[in-house]
Order: C-alpha cells, then structure tokens, then sequence
C-alpha cells in the first residue's frame, strides 16, 4: 500500500495559529483528505514511516513554519496508530512559478497543479533504516 | 516558423537536452511518430531521451505558457505502466525581484481611521477607483500592524510582500480562506488598475475590502462579537454547533444561553465572564455569518456537525491508569490529554466515542470518555 500519497488546498496552518476552532477544522480536512486515498479496509500501520511535505505556492508562500505537526497529528488513527511511529520528516516549499525539476512526478502532483491555487502533497513511506546519519 | 514555445522554456529546452546528451542519452526534442514509441502516439512530449538503463520523457512548462495539466496526468498515467520509462516536469520560470526599503515606517492605527473615512468620502463623491486604492494601501497597513501586534512578525520582517504577509494571515488562523481568496482577488484587481488596464468596480466591491480592514484593526460594527469570540476560544465542532443553535434559536444549547430582551440580545456562557449583548437580530444574523465562515469553513451548521460527527474514523485508547475517581478514560488520539504511549491500550477506530467506551468494557468495568475528547461520553 504504500508509498501513500494525498494533496489538499493551502496555505498551511500553523501550530502558532491562535484559532484552535480553525486548527480542528484544518486537521479534520487534512484527515478527510488522507482517509479519500486509502483502499476500503486498510487499518493504520504500526509499522515506523517517513512523511515528506511539500507545499507548492504561487509568488509568495507566508510564514510557514511549523507546518508538520499539525499534519502528523491529523494522521493519527489513519494512515499509523500513533505519531510517534514516525522516524522521519521532511518539510519542502517549491514556487510553483519557480524554476526545478520534478523526478517521477506522480498524478497527485499533477493534480495540484491542475487545482491553480496554492497545495500541499504529502507522501508518506515506510520507515528503512539504512544505519546512516545524513 | 511560429514556436509554441516561450523564449525561457525554449532556453530550458536546449539546456536540458544538452544535460541528457553529455550523460550518455540518446535525445529528441519534439520527437516525430518515427522517433516516439507507440504508447506516445497521442502525445507530443517536449524531449524523449534514450539509454540502454532508461528512458525519459521530459516536459517544460512555465506559469507563462498555458499548460493542460490534465493532458499531463493522462501522460503519466500511461508512461507510470509502461517498463523502463519515466517523466519528469521541468518547471522554468523568471525570477522576480520583489523589495520595500527597510527604513520605511507604517502608518499609526489613527491615521488608518482616518483613512477609512475618506475611503467612504470618495465612495459617496463616487470616485471609486481612487477610494479603492486608497483602500487598498490601508489594508497593507492594517495586515502589517495587525502581525506585528499578534507578535507573529517583527517591525524588520513586516516590510514582506503583501501576498506573503496575507498567507501568514491565514496561516495562524486571523483569516480564513474565504477572506484569503477575497484578498487575493484584491490583489490582482489593484494590479490591473495600478498598471492602467480597464476595470469594472462597485461601491459593494470597496466596502467589503472596509469591512475586512475593519474587522483586523477591531473597528466596525461586530467588533465586540470578534473580541469576544476571541476570548471565548473555541474548540470543538460540538461547541462552534452549539454556540450557533443558541443564538439562531435563541434558546440554551450545550454551554450557551441566549435570551431576548427589547429587540437585544444576550449570548452567555460558563466559559468566559463577559456577556456578549447583540443590538439587533440584524447584527445577531451576521454573527452566525461570522461563525459560519471563520468556524465551519463556509459549511452550512447541519453538514458541519455530521461531517465532523461521522466522516472521519478517529482511533481510541483507553488509559491503564485510572483516574482518582476509579474510571478508566478513553481517549481520541487527537485529544490534548491523550496518555503516554505506555499507559494506552489501543481500542480501534469508531466513528463514535460510544462505541470506543464499549471496546474499552473488554479491558475494564469502569471506564469514561474524557471530557475534552469525548464529552458526550463523559459521564462523571
């Protein structure tokens, strides 16, 4: 099942936002957006995973820091049991109206850029551990 | 011959196909069907590069050209299936160069007063393209003051773009989206005007981007509903339900209590000291407003509450460790309080606290649902 892959509408919340009410109802549609992707059946992973943002905005991006923890907690219960089976994180900005190349671009991708407005992918792997620090 | 390309993706082109042909690739640019495999018959891909490891097939696209992302997704789609092939999606764009002087100072929140007037002023004297500029340079201010305010930016990184500073707006939760799209409506229409293109405006188009200056600076009409919205701090989906019921049925619903009195109305809850006084069921209509679009994201209050009740599985756990009182609690594992991992036993994933508290009895007599998680099942 995996790599597991999703995309939903930005710009980011972040975990500084004062709004709690907006901060529920953003983790709520991260997790819907999770959940649209999952075959019928599949029951969170206890297995170790590796989760890889990236947001892809137009000219300007705001502050966006923070931005993982919200996503992790959204994902509990729904692509793993509990957040603290993920190893590895990587946050990612990428100008859509920059320049660079994307490998292997998936639909997902593609689909963001289709929508014309900011969006955030998200894959999520399972974890190898390789034995290296990078 | 006319290219369909710009002159930067044509650059990009060469660029990469150079790149492609030093690392050994065999390369096409704008391959013809005796160059191009059968699963490309459809297709016209900017560059095909061949080797005996793998093959490519290379897009350049730039915000300037208009590109047909579906037609790309049916590409990959097909080239996804199909052994030793791949895509790749060279985006290629201009730099901008975008910069605001750091010594420059933001005007005082008085000075946007008395901007505000005068915005009305020439709306009235029906000179709107000059009362929207004017606004529109308030609104800056106002986004920038109204950060540095929240401590959410310094007096140094204020001076951001515009764009940037109203992402930030949306990003910790002062807007919601709804407002974002408006303000970068806003933008583009400014562009337009400012660069002498012709442009359509009404005055009803000017006072919303007032209201919305209004609302960040704490002025207007529904100040008080904002500041004690504020206050009150909501969280859960069930509170946001509740809050608007008592107030559109003016009738005490979960926390809140709302009674009428001489065409008032008064909106009262444990939560926080203040009562909040609406003047008239006009202004009363536009608070649900406010908690429709800042609290249920533009949901109508019935889709809102059985989305957040029922859509989403939530896993449960139950806590090892009893509470003072001898109960076990279940906890949602987005709660706050949710235990240690140590002390969890993992209960599975219900789309009710109920039936969490039901598996929960499989491992102990006496269980509860937290009040914070799970305060329907909060029996305590």
């Amino acid at each position: 099942m995996f790599p597991i892959e999703f995309i939903f509408e930005g710009p980011p919340v972040s975990l500084q936002s004062t709004n709690r009410a907006r901060k529920l109802n953003y983790k709520a549609m991260v997790a819907r957006e999770a959940s649209a992707v999952l075959p019928d059946g599949f029951t969170p992973t206890t297995d170790e995973v590796t989760i890889k943002i990236t947001y892809y905005y137009e000219t300007q991006s705001g502050d966006v820091d923070n931005i993982i923890k919200l996503i992790q907690d959204a994902l509990n219960g729904i692509i793993y049991v509990d957040d603290s089976q993920v190893a590895d994180t990587r946050s990612l900005r990428k100008k859509i109206d920059g320049s660079y190349t994307i490998r292997n671009v998936s639909l997902k991708i593609l689909e963001g850029f289709s929508r014309g407005t900011d969006f955030i992918h998200v894959t999520i792997n399972r974890f190898v551990n390789t034995q290296e620090l990078n | 011959m006319e290219t369909k390309y710009t002159q930067g993706v044509e650059r990009k082109i060469k660029e990469i196909a150079r790149e492609y042909k030093n690392n050994g690739y065999e390369v096409y640019i704008e391959p013809d069907s005796t160059k191009k495999p059968g699963f490309l018959k459809f297709f016209q891909p900017d560059i095909i590069a061949l080797s005996k490891k793998d093959n490519v097939v290379i897009e350049i696209k730039s915000s300037e050209s208009k590109t047909d992302f579906k037609e790309l997704e049916k590409l990959a789609n097909i080239i996804k299936t199909t052994k030793h092939w791949r895509f790749e999606l060279v985006i290629t764009n201009p730099r901008n160069k975008i910069s605001i002087k750091s010594d420059q100072q933001i005007i005082d929140s008085n000075t946007i007063g008395n901007r505000i007037n005068d915005c009305l002023n020439l709306v009235r004297e029906n000179n709107l393209e000059a009362s929207f500029l004017l606004a529109w340079s308030t609104l800056e201010a106002s986004i920038r003051l109204k950060l540095i305010d929240l401590n959410l930016k310094s007096e140094t990184n204020i001076k951001r773009p515009v764009l940037h500073l109203m992402k930030s707006l949306y990003s910790f939760g002062i807007i919601n989206q709804s407002t974002l799209r408006k303000l970068e409506n806003f933008d583009q229409f400014r562009n337009k005007l400012i660069h002498g293109f012709e442009t359509r405006l009404s005055k009803d188009y000017i006072y919303t981007l007032i209201e919305i200056i209004e609302m960040l600076t704490g002025r207007g009409d529904n100040s008080n509903v904002y500041e004690w919205l504020s206050n009150l701090d909501l969280e859960g989906f069930e509170e946001i339900y509740s809050l608007y019921r008592s107030i559109a049925e003016i009738d005490d619903i979960g926390l809140f209590k709302t009674n009428k009195k001489n065409d008032k109305l008064y909106v009262n809850t444990n939560i926080v000291e203040d009562e909040l006084e609406l003047k008239n069921e006009y202004q009363a209509k536009e608070m649900l407003e406010i908690i429709e679009n800042d609290y249920m994201d533009g949901m109508d209050p019935e889709g809102f509450y059985r989305f957040h009740r029922a859509s989403v599985m939530k896993s449960y756990c139950v806590n090892k460790n009893a509470q003072a009182t001898g109960e076990h609690e279940v906890h949602a594992f987005d709660c706050e309080y949710l235990p240690n991992p140590e002390n969890r036993i993992y209960l599975g994933s219900f789309n009710t606290c109920q039936k969490a508290v039901e598996k929960a009895k499989d491992h102990y007599e006496n269980v509860d649902g937290c009040y914070y998680c799970s305060r329907e099942c909060h029996t305590r």
